[in-house]
C-alpha cells in the first residue's frame, strides 16, 4: 500500500506546469489527488457562496425600505429560493466535502481516498449543476420563484427555469452520493494500523455519520424531484401532486422534508466534528467525553430521520401525528445539548489560546446556542403554528447555518489553511474578520426574531411600514457581514505568497495524524512508511477517585 | 514558535474589553426574548392567549439556558486563557457523573416543555364541541384562496336563530366571542391563512378543506358598558378590555387595553382598524366596518404562492352579534351588486380559463372560438346551455361525459365551479356569459340578460335570484317579520290587537307611534321609558338587530288602523348611532 501507483495528476505540480498555464490548469482539473480535489471543492463553494451572498444582498436592498424599490415582485420571488439553493447545495455542502477530502485521508493515515477517479467525477458534476441552476435566470420566464422547497402546485405551474433547477438539484444529489460512498469506503477500509473506529478523530466520525445520512436520504429527494419533473412534462399522464387527478400536493412535502431535514444535519454535523478538533488543540486538552460525542452525532442522525413533519405542522396533518413529531424533535435537543456542554467541559481547566480558528469556534458555541434554543421554541407545535413561515424561522435557520455551519467552515479553513498551503495566514486580519462576522451576524439576524414574533411573514416583497426600522437594521448589518467575508478571501489568497512558512505541527498542540505530515503534505500524504496510530487511552481514570463503575455505562 | 507569540499580549489585553462590548451590544437584543414584553402578538383569542403563555414559558426556560451557557463560556474564556506558554493542563477525558447529569437535565427540561406543549395543543385545537343553542351559536365560514387574494364564503346556515342564504365577502367578518369554524381551501396553489392576533394559521391546500376554529375577542354586550365592550380576566390578573368606545377606560379603571399589532391603529373614536393591506387592497382613512361595533385584525398569506404572495392581506373583523346580523343584512342588500363582466370573470373564472379565455390545456379548456361560446349552425350547444354551465358546472347536461375542445379531450366532470353554489345573482351570471361570448375572443357576441338567466334557473328547478335593489326591504317582508316579533315580545302587555288598556298604553291609534320620529321610537325600545302611565316600558329592543327593530316598528305603525310610513333598517341604524353619541 505504501507504493500506491496512480495515474492522473497528483500534487505537487510538475515542471511542465510552471512553463504553461494551460498545463497548470490541466494538472489541477484532471487531478485525482484528494487534497487538490478538496481545494477545488472549496474554491467552487466559495465562488457559489459569493453569488448566493450577492442574491441575499439584493433581497436586503429591496427590504431595506418599505415599498417597492429596485425590482419587480416577479424577480424578487426568485431570490429567496435561489439564494437558499446556492447556499445549501452549492456552498455549505460542497465546502464541507472539500475540507473533508483534504483532511479525512490524512486523519486516518491513508494516502488518498479509496476511489480517486470517482472523487474527481463527483466534483466535476457540481459546476455544470451550478451552471444549470444559475442559467434559469437566462431562459424565458426566468428563474423559478417557488423557494428552495419547490412545493407543487406552484412548482408545476412554473416556467422552464424550474426544469433547469430540478435537473441541477438532482445532479448535486448524485455528486454528494458519490462523495459519500467514497468517504465510507475510505474510512472503513483504509485506516492505518491501530486506528480503530473509536480511535478516529471526531471530524472523521462526523463525515462517516454524514455520509450515511446522504446515502439514506438523497434517493428520496431525487424521487420527489423526478415525480415533480414527470408531472411538469407530462401533465396529462402523471398526477402525483394534482388533486384533480387523485394526487396530493402534501405528498411532495413529505418526500422533500424526508431529505431536507437530514440535510440540515448534513450541513451541521461536519461543523460539530470540526469544532471538536479545534477546541482541544487550542485548549491543550483532549476532547471531553469522546465516546458520548461520537454517539451523540449518531443519535442526532438517527433522530434526524424521524422528525421531518415538523416542517409541516400547518398543513393540516392530524394532531396526534404532530404530537409524535414534536416529541421526537425535542429529543434532538438532548444530544445537541450534550455536545455543547462537552465542548465547554473540554475548555474547563484548559489553557486557551485565542487564535482565529479558536475564536470562530467560540463564536460558534455562543451563537449556535441561540439557534438551538430558538429551535426548541419552534419545536413546540402551538408556538410553531404561530411562527411558521415568519421571520422567526428565517432568524432560526440563519443562526443555525450562518452562526453554525459558516462559522465552523471558517474555523476549519483557518485551522487547516497552514496545512493546505504551507504558509500562515495573517492573524490580525483573521481576527478583524472574526469580530466583524460575529457582531454583524447578530445585527443582521437577531432582530429578525422580533419581526417574526410581530407577525411579518417571510419571502415577502414588501411589508407594513411599521417594520421598516427593524428591516433597515437587518439590511445594514447584512451589507457589512457580506463585505467582511472578502477580508478573509484576500487574507487567505495573499498569504499563500506572503505568509510565513510553517512547520508540521503548526499549532504546536495538534494531536491528530494530519499534524504528523508535512505542510503541505507530500504526494501521498505521508513520506516513507505509512503512519501508525498510537492509541489514546480515554478511560475516565484521570479525574475521579470517586467514580465507581456504574451500571449506567 | 514565532507564530504563537504573534500579537498575544495585545489580544489578551483587549479581549475582555471586546467581549464586554459585544455583551453590551447584545443586551437590548436579549430583551426581546424576555417573556411578557408583549412581542408575541397572538393574544386576541382564547387559543392565542394560551399559545402566548406557552411561548412565554418556553422563552423563559430557553433564556435561562442561554444565560447559563454564555455565562460558562465567558467564565471559561476569562479564567482559563493561556497566561504562559509552558502551561500543560491535566488531560481529562470525561466525567461520567457530569455527563449523565446534563443528559438527564436536558431530557427533563425537554419532557417538561413537551408536556406543556401537548397540553396547550390539545386545548387549542380540539373542537370545544358544545350543544349548539341560541345562546351558544357557532358560525361556519369557508376561506378560499387563489393567486392572489382571498374570498370568504358564508354557506347557507342558521346562525343565532336567523337563517341566511349563501353569500361571499372579501373580508373575514365574524361575531366576536363566538366559536367560528374556518374551513380553508385553495383554488390553485398552496396558500396559508394567517391571522397573527388570533393565533390562526392553517394551509390552504387545493383539493381539501383544512379545518381550524377560533373565538375572536371583540366588543359584545356587557351590562355596565352597554353594547360596546367586553371584559375578561387576563392571566396576569389584569383586566383586559376590548372596546370600541374611547371613554370606557375612564368608566372602568384598573383595565388595560389590548396591545396593538403592527398592522392596526386606533382611531380617535376608539375604533381599532387595520391600516395596512398591501398594494391591491386600499385602506381608506375610515374603515368600511366602522359603522359596526367591531374590532379589526389583519390577516395574510404565509405560504409562498408566486409573485403576489406578499399582497394577500385581508381584514378580520370581530363584531357584536347584533352588528353581525346587521352586516348580513347589509350583505343581502348591498348598495350595488357587482355587474361588471370583466371583474366577475376575473374573480370567478379566470383562475382556470385564463384572463384571455385561452384556458390551460390539458386541464382547463379554452373559451375562445368554441362551440360552447358560439351559436353556430350545426352545433348542439345553445346559449342556454352556456348559462347552465356557468350555473351548474359539471352537473350541466351538456358537460356530461368527456368533452373535446380543439382536439384536446377534457373530463367534463372536472369543472367543480358552480355559479349557483357561489351565490351569483341573475344579473351577474348574465354579465359573465356576455363577457365570455365577446367578439374579441372570436365568439359570436350574443348577449343575454337577467331574464334569460332566471328562465334557465326555473327550468333547472331553482328560484330566480334577481339582484336586490339597494337599500330597501320590501314592506310586506317587514310586516310578516314584525308580526312575529310583536306577538313574541310585545303582545303579552300591549295585546295582540294593540289594545290592552287601561294599565298599558294602547299601541293602536297612539300618537307616539303614528307621529313619533324613528329616533324617538327606537329610543323607547332600546333604552326603555318611564311613561305617564303606571309601570315602565322595558328596553325590549336592546338585543334586537336593526332589521328586527325596523320590522316591529313598521308593523305597529301599519296595523290596527295605524297608517304611518314604514321604517327601514337604515333609519334604525342612524337613530341608534345618534343615541350612542348623545348618551356619552
Amino acid at each position: 500500500m505504501s507504493t500506491t501507483q496512480a495515474k492522473g495528476f497528483l500534487s505537487p505540480s510538475t515542471e511542465k506546469a510552471e512553463e504553461s498555464f494551460l498545463w497548470y490548469l490541466k494538472e489541477w482539473f484532471c487531478t485525482t489527488d484528494a487534497k487538490r480535489i478538496g481545494i477545488m471543492y472549496m474554491a467552487f463553494g466559495v465562488l457559489m457562496g459569493i453569488i448566493g451572498g450577492a442574491l441575499s444582498m439584493l433581497i436586503r436592498i429591496e427590504l431595506m425600505q418599505a415599498g417597492p424599490d429596485i425590482m419587480s415582485d416577479t424577480f424578487y420571488a426568485t431570490l429567496p429560493g435561489m439564494h437558499a439553493t446556492l447556499m445549501i447545495f452549492f456552498f455549505i455542502i460542497p465546502i464541507f466535502t472539500g475540507v473533508a477530502n483534504f483532511v479525512v485521508p490524512l486523519q486516518i493515515g491513508a494516502p488518498d481516498m479509496a476511489f480517486p477517479k470517482l472523487n474527481l467525477a463527483g466534483f466535476w458534476i457540481l459546476p455544470p449543476a451550478g451552471f444549470m441552476v444559475l442559467s434559469a435566470y437566462l431562459v424565458p420566464g426566468g428563474a423559478p420563484g417557488f423557494g428552495w422547497t419547490g412545493y407543487p402546485p406552484l412548482s408545476v405551474q412554473a416556467s422552464m427555469g424550474a426544469d433547469l433547477w430540478i435537473a441541477g438539484i438532482i445532479l448535486v444529489g448524485t455528486s454528494s452520493t458519490m462523495a459519500a460512498v467514497n468517504f465510507l469506503s475510505t474510512v472503513f477500509n483504509m485506516r492505518c494500523k491501530n486506528m480503530t473506529l473509536f480511535q478516529m478523530s471526531l471530524f472523521t466520525w462526523s463525515l462517516v455519520v454524514t455520509s450515511f445520512l446522504i446515502l439514506a436520504s438523497t434517493p428520496v429527494l431525487t424521487s420527489a424531484l423526478m415525480m415533480l419533473e414527470l408531472q411538469r412534462t407530462f401533465p396529462a399522464a402523471f398526477h402525483f401532486f394534482d388533486p384533480a387527478g387523485g394526487g396530493d400536493p402534501i405528498l411532495y412535502q413529505h418526500l422533500f422534508w424526508f431529505y431536507s431535514h437530514p440535510a440540515v444535519y448534513i450541513m451541521i454535523l461536519p461543523g460539530f466534528g470540526l469544532i471538536s478538533e479545534v477546541i482541544p488543540t487550542f485548549s491543550r486538552k483532549p476532547i471531553f467525553g469522546y465516546p458520548v460525542m461520537a454517539w451523540s452525532m449518531i443519535a442526532i442522525a438517527v433522530l434526524g430521520f424521524v422528525v421531518w413533519a415538523h416542517h409541516m405542522f400547518t398543513t393540516g396533518i392530524a394532531v396526534e401525528v404532530r404530537m409524535a413529531f414534536m416529541v421526537l424533535t425535542m429529543l434532538i435537543a438532548v444530544p445537541t445539548g450534550i455536545k455543547i456542554f462537552s465542548w465547554l467541559a473540554t475548555m474547563w481547566g484548559g489553557s486557551l489560546e485565542f487564535k482565529t480558528p479558536m475564536l470562530f469556534a467560540l463564536g460558534f458555541i455562543a451563537m449556535f446556542t441561540i439557534g438551538g434554543l430558538s429551535g426548541v421554541v419552534l419545536a413546540s407545535v402551538p408556538v410553531d403554528i404561530q411562527l411558521h413561515d415568519t421571520y422567526y424561522v428565517v432568524a432560526h435557520i440563519h443562526y443555525v447555518l450562518v452562526a453554525g455551519s459558516v462559522m465552523t467552515i471558517w474555523s476549519g479553513i483557518y485551522y487547516w489553511y497552514p496545512k493546505m498551503t504551507g504558509t500562515m495566514y495573517n492573524e490580525f486580519w483573521g481576527k478583524v474578520h472574526f469580530w466583524l462576522t460575529t457582531i454583524f451576524i447578530n445585527v443582521t439576524f437577531f432582530i429578525q426574531h422580533y419581526l417574526g414574533l410581530q407577525g411579518m411573514p417571510r419571502r415577502y416583497y414588501d411589508y407594513a411600514p411599521q417594520f421598516e426600522w427593524a428591516n433597515t437594521i437587518s439590511s445594514v448589518g447584512s451589507f457589512i457581514l457580506f463585505a467582511a467575508q472578502f477580508i478573509a478571501l484576500v487574507n487567505l489568497i495573499v498569504s499563500i505568497k506572503t505568509g510565513d512558512e510553517v512547520d508540521k505541527n503548526v499549532w504546536g498542540d495538534g494531536t491528530q495524524l494530519e499534524w504528523a505530515a508535512k505542510s503541505p503534505p507530500a504526494h501521498h500524504n505521508f513520506e516513507g512508511d505509512m503512519p501508525v496510530w498510537e492509541p489514546v487511552d480515554r478511560s475516565h481514570g484521570h479525574d475521579d477517585e470517586q467514580a465507581q463503575p456504574s451500571p449506567a455505562e | 514558535m514565532r507564530l504563537n507569540t504573534y500579537l498575544p499580549h495585545r489580544v489578551r489585553k483587549y479581549l475582555p474589553l471586546a467581549l464586554t462590548v459585544v455583551g453590551l451590544l447584545m443586551i437590548p437584543t436579549l430583551a426581546w426574548a424576555i417573556p411578557g414584553s408583549g412581542e408575541f402578538v397572538s393574544g386576541a383569542s382564547a387559543g392565542g392567549e394560551k399559545i402566548t403563555q406557552l411561548y412565554n414559558t418556553i422563552a423563559k426556560i430557553c433564556l435561562g439556558i442561554l444565560i447559563v451557557v454564555e455565562g460558562i463560556l465567558l467564565f471559561v474564556i476569562i479564567k482559563f486563557r493561556r497566561t504562559s506558554e509552558d502551561e500543560q493542563p491535566e488531560a481529562v477525558h470525561g466525567n461520567l457523573q457530569l455527563e449523565v447529569g446534563w443528559t438527564l437535565a436536558a431530557l427533563l427540561i425537554q419532557i417538561f416543555i413537551g408536556w406543556k406543549s401537548v397540553d396547550v395543543m390539545f386545548d387549542v385545537e380540539t373542537d370545544p364541541t358544545t350543544v349548539k343553542s341560541e345562546s351558544n351559536p357557532e358560525l361556519l365560514v369557508e376561506a378560499i384562496a387563489w393567486q392572489w387574494d382571498w374570498k370568504f364564503r358564508y354557506p347557507s346556515q342558521t346562525f343565532n336563530g336567523e337563517e341566511f342564504e349563501t353569500f361571499t365577502s372579501d373580508d373575514l367578518v365574524v361575531p366576536s366571542n363566538t366559536k367560528v369554524e374556518l374551513d380553508v381551501t385553495s383554488r390553485d396553489v398552496l396558500h396559508s391563512l394567517y391571522v397573527p392576533a388570533l393565533g390562526v394559521k392553517i394551509d390552504a391546500v387545493p383539493g381539501r378543506f383544512n379545518y381550524w376554529w377560533f373565538s375572536a375577542e371583540g366588543p359584545t354586550a356587557l351590562p355596565d358598558v352597554g353594547e360596546k365592550a367586553t371584559r375578561k380576566e387576563n392571566p396576569r390578573s389584569q383586566k383586559k378590555l376590548v372596546t370600541t368606545r374611547s371613554d370606557v377606560p375612564d368608566l372602568m379603571p384598573d383595565t388595560i387595553l389590548p396591545t396593538e399589532s403592527p398592522y392596526t391603529e386606533t382611531t380617535e373614536s376608539g375604533y381599532q382598524q387595520v391600516d395596512y393591506l398591501g398594494e391591491s387592497r386600499a385602506t381608506p382613512e375610515q374603515s368600511p366596518y366602522q359603522k359596526y361595533n367591531a374590532i379589526e385584525y389583519v390577516g395574510m398569506c404565509t405560504e409562498l404562492c408566486g409573485k403576489g404572495h406578499w399582497d394577500m392581506y385581508f381584514r378580520t373583523v370581530a363584531m357584536t352579534r347584533s352588528s353581525f346580523a346587521d352586516w348580513i343584512e347589509d350583505k343581502k342588500n348591498p348598495g350595488a351588486v357587482e355587474t361588471n363582466g370583466k371583474k366577475l370573470y376575473a374573480s370567478e373564472c379566470q383562475t382556470c380559463h385564463g384572463e384571455q379565455g385561452k384556458g390551460n390545456p390539458p386541464s382547463y379548456p379554452p373559451l375562445r372560438n368554441t362551440k360552447w361560446t358560439n351559436d353556430k349552425e350545426g352545433d348542439d350547444i345553445t346559449v342556454e346551455d352556456h348559462i347552465e354551465i356557468v350555473l351548474m358546472g359539471s352537473n350541466a347536461e351538456s358537460l356530461k361525459g368527456p368533452t373535446t375542445v380543439k382536439g384536446v379531450t377534457y373530463g367534463g366532470d372536472a369543472m367543480t365551479y358552480s355559479g349557483q353554489n357561489s351565490g351569483l345573482y341573475d344579473e351577474q351570471v348574465a354579465a359573465i356569459v356576455n363577457h365570455e361570448r365577446q367578439k374579441s375572443w372570436n365568439n359570436d357576441g350574443v348577449t343575454v340578460n337577467a331574464e334569460d338567466v332566471a328562465k334557465v334557473r326555473k327550468d333547472l328547478g331553482f328560484e330566480p335570484k334577481p339582484a336586490p335593489k339597494p337599500g330597501q326591504i320590501a314592506q310586506d317582508k317587514l310586516m310578516t317579520e314584525g308580526e312575529k316579533l310583536y306577538s313574541g315580545s310585545c303582545a303579552s302587555c300591549h295585546g295582540e290587537d294593540g289594545k290592552n288598556g287601561p294599565e298599558v298604553p294602547n299601541v293602536a291609534g297612539s300618537g307616539a307611534v303614528i307621529g313619533g320620529s324613528a329616533k324617538s321610537l327606537v329610543k323607547t325600545l332600546v333604552q326603555g321609558q318611564d311613561t305617564d302611565a303606571p309601570g315602565f316600558q322595558p328596553p325590549v329592543g336592546r338585543n334586537m338587530t336593526n332589521r328586527e327593530l325596523a320590522a316591529v316598528l313598521t308593523y305597529i305603525r301599519q296595523s290596527w288602523g295605524n297608517e304611518a310610513s314604514p321604517i327601514q333598517p337604515g333609519e334604525v341604524q342612524k337613530a341608534r348611532q345618534q343615541l350612542d353619541g348623545s348618551s356619552r
